[in-house]
């Protein structure tokens, strides 16, 4: 890695670091919180009340929730932590390579001796790095929280595979908005199309599979790919994730080359 | 359409250059080329074309069609290793808010890599008394302007492309600019200045390219265009003016007599013929001010078919 490369990434790092430490703090804020209320539901006939409506539980990932490791999930990693990441990806990596373009801001780094390609994979990057370290964040927030709110039960082994598959899949959304971006899209469309995206999938992961005739949408779906059903309760699968991460490294080459082949826009 | 040695390459030359934007044409079949060495003035109005070609020189737009070298190179071809010699301010900077002057300095800095001397750094932010510890966001214009004069400067580069580097700048600054020009020019460097500041041009260019609708309109050094600038006259006589005389002499139109004995008008070219008319009647007193190129350049951007010196795309 050239040293023009790195300071691409560690630029990108500085630019984004105080919106980094926000989505930190909201991330944490939002596990305390979300399981802070286990103790005082476990057991409770509020948890078991939710066990007559399966199918309206099922269209949040939350089937299981009167069990320690279906709360977590239903409460975190089925649903709410992976559109939390997958909006933080979608977010940065959009301003970190289309909003910067657009506003002019990389009009003096692609005038450098550094090649076009190389500043976006840089910016890309950057934007996973900070990915990566809110969802680390996130993940040891969660496993400090397990005792505290009586959820030992819960496998930290499950936790941390969830966390991966919510970054992952949050990786692939930065990616499909890195690639609209390459391709020269403003941030308003990478950003919406990466949204675009990650609702479709939720639907047809979560609700179409409510009709017994869509059952197999899920299988179509990113989310099922990265997370599976209920992670921490049933686990993921790493083969379905190696196909996100495979999915996440062709929008990535996609945005790259895209980007060589065109006029960098300006303000 | 500038004049040089053509046994010397350009360092940059345009040739057949069509850029088009949709339906609107930016580059219009642009010819140019400039001298190794020295300091070209790149004039037009706004939307002639100037920053598009700048931005095809530094390979962040690509021409439609034609030949595109710079410093032997193809922009697109060469890429990092090219632009590592080049020295850029462009016209619309936009620094990034969330950074220190500090920090985007050194991020230039380490871009660039080993070819930055860091008290060489220190010492333009001197001369451009640029505070770093400043955070982008709270920066004037000319501040911001400031930054992109160091960045664009820092590497000490063959090529120095600036768009419009003094707009906003306040004159001391100006002033030093002028200087790390001069400088420039001195060590053997080439600079294309982009300027709407045509007095800025006219201290430092040895050149001049004038552009308008795409195509270049006029060009050529500084002091054959002075020459072929509208000169404006005015002279006392002693006694009833010779007006139609005057009117007789080629060079001279837009005559016009004042108070019976005062004429005012303008010289195209040389005022040999003037002079010699003059020679032979009692006149009081002549005022003949050096030729206002901003006056024939603006001549160059209003009309449609240019003035005198022009030939449509012609590089040099």
């Amino acid at each position: 890695m050239s040293a023009a490369f790195r300071e691409v990434v560690g630029n990108g790092v500085r630019t984004v670091r105080r919106s980094t430490l926000w989505w930190s703090v909201g991330v944490v804020g939002f596990v305390i919180v979300n399981l802070a209320f286990w103790p005082s539901l476990e057991g409770s006939d509020a948890l078991a009340a939710f066990g007559d409506m399966d199918k309206l539980l099922e269209a949040f990932g939350a089937q299981n929730i009167a069990t320690p490791s279906g709360y977590v999930d239903g409460q975190l990693f089925a649903l709410l932590v992976p559109l939390l990441f997958s909006a933080m990806a979608i977010t940065i990596v959009s301003g970190l390579t289309a909003g910067d373009e657009n506003a002019g801001r990389l009009e003096l780094v692609h005038a450098l001796p550094i090649g076009r390609r190389s500043v976006w994979l840089g910016r890309w990057t950057s934007s996973m790095i900070m990915l990566a370290l809110v969802s680390l964040i996130g993940g040891l927030a969660t496993v400090a929280c397990l005792p505290v709110f009586s959820l030992t039960e819960v496998s930290v082994g499950r936790i941390v595979g969830a966390v991966v598959g919510c970054a992952l899949l949050a990786a692939f959304h930065g990616s499909v908005a890195y690639a609209v971006a390459g391709a020269g899209g403003s941030r308003g469309l990478s950003a919406g199309i990466g949204i675009l995206v990650l609702v479709a999938g939720y639907l047809a992961a979560f609700v179409l599979p409510i009709s017994a005739s869509l059952s197999g949408a899920r299988e179509w779906s990113p989310w099922y790919w990265a997370i599976g059903d209920q992670p921490v309760s049933n686990g993921v699968d790493p083969a379905w994730m190696l196909l996100v991460a495979a999915i996440t490294l062709v929008l990535v080459v996609v945005g790259t080359q895209a980007v060589d082949h065109r006029d960098i826009h300006t303000a | 359409m500038t004049t040089h040695d053509r046994t010397i390459d350009p360092v940059i030359r345009c040739e057949r250059v069509v850029k088009r934007f949709g339906d609107v044409v930016a580059l219009d079949v642009l010819d140019l080329s400039v001298s190794p060495g020295t300091v070209v003035g790149y004039l037009g109005p706004n939307g002639a074309g100037k920053s598009t070609t700048i931005r095809i020189l530094l390979d962040l737009a690509r021409a439609d069609s034609g030949t595109v070298r710079v410093l032997g190179h193809d922009p697109r071809l060469a890429g990092p290793s090219l632009r590592s010699r080049i020295g850029y301010l462009p016209g619309e900077l936009r620094l990034d808010d969330r950074l220190s002057v500090d920090e985007t300095l050194r991020s230039w800095a380490k871009m660039r890599g080993d070819g930055v001397d860091q008290r060489y750094v220190d010492g333009l932010c001197e001369r451009l008394d640029l505070d770093l510890t400043r955070q982008n966001r709270n920066l004037s214009s000319g501040n911001r302007r400031k930054v992109g004069l160091v960045g664009a400067f820092m590497a000490r580069p063959e090529l120095l492309v600036l768009d419009e580097p003094t707009a906003g700048v306040d004159p001391l600054v100006q002033a030093e600019f002028l200087a790390l020009v001069d400088e420039a020019r001195h060590e053997g460097r080439t600079v294309f200045l982009s300027s709407h500041v045509l007095s800025e041009v006219q201290r430092l260019a040895d050149e001049v390219i004038v552009i308008r609708q795409g195509k270049v309109v006029a060009g050529g050094a500084l002091d054959e265009l002075r020459q072929q600038a509208l000169q404006p006259f005015t002279v006392w006589f002693d006694g009833p003016a010779p007006i139609d005389e005057l009117r007789a002499l080629p060079s001279l139109s837009r005559l016009d007599v004042q108070h019976g004995t005062e004429v005012q008008g303008v010289v195209e070219g040389r005022p040999n013929e003037l002079l010699r008319f003059l020679a032979d009647h009692d006149v009081v007193h002549i005022l003949l001010p050096e030729p206002d190129l901003e006056q024939a350049f603006l001549g160059y951007y209003d009309e449609p078919d240019a003035g005198p010196s022009e030939t449509d795309g012609g590089g040099s």
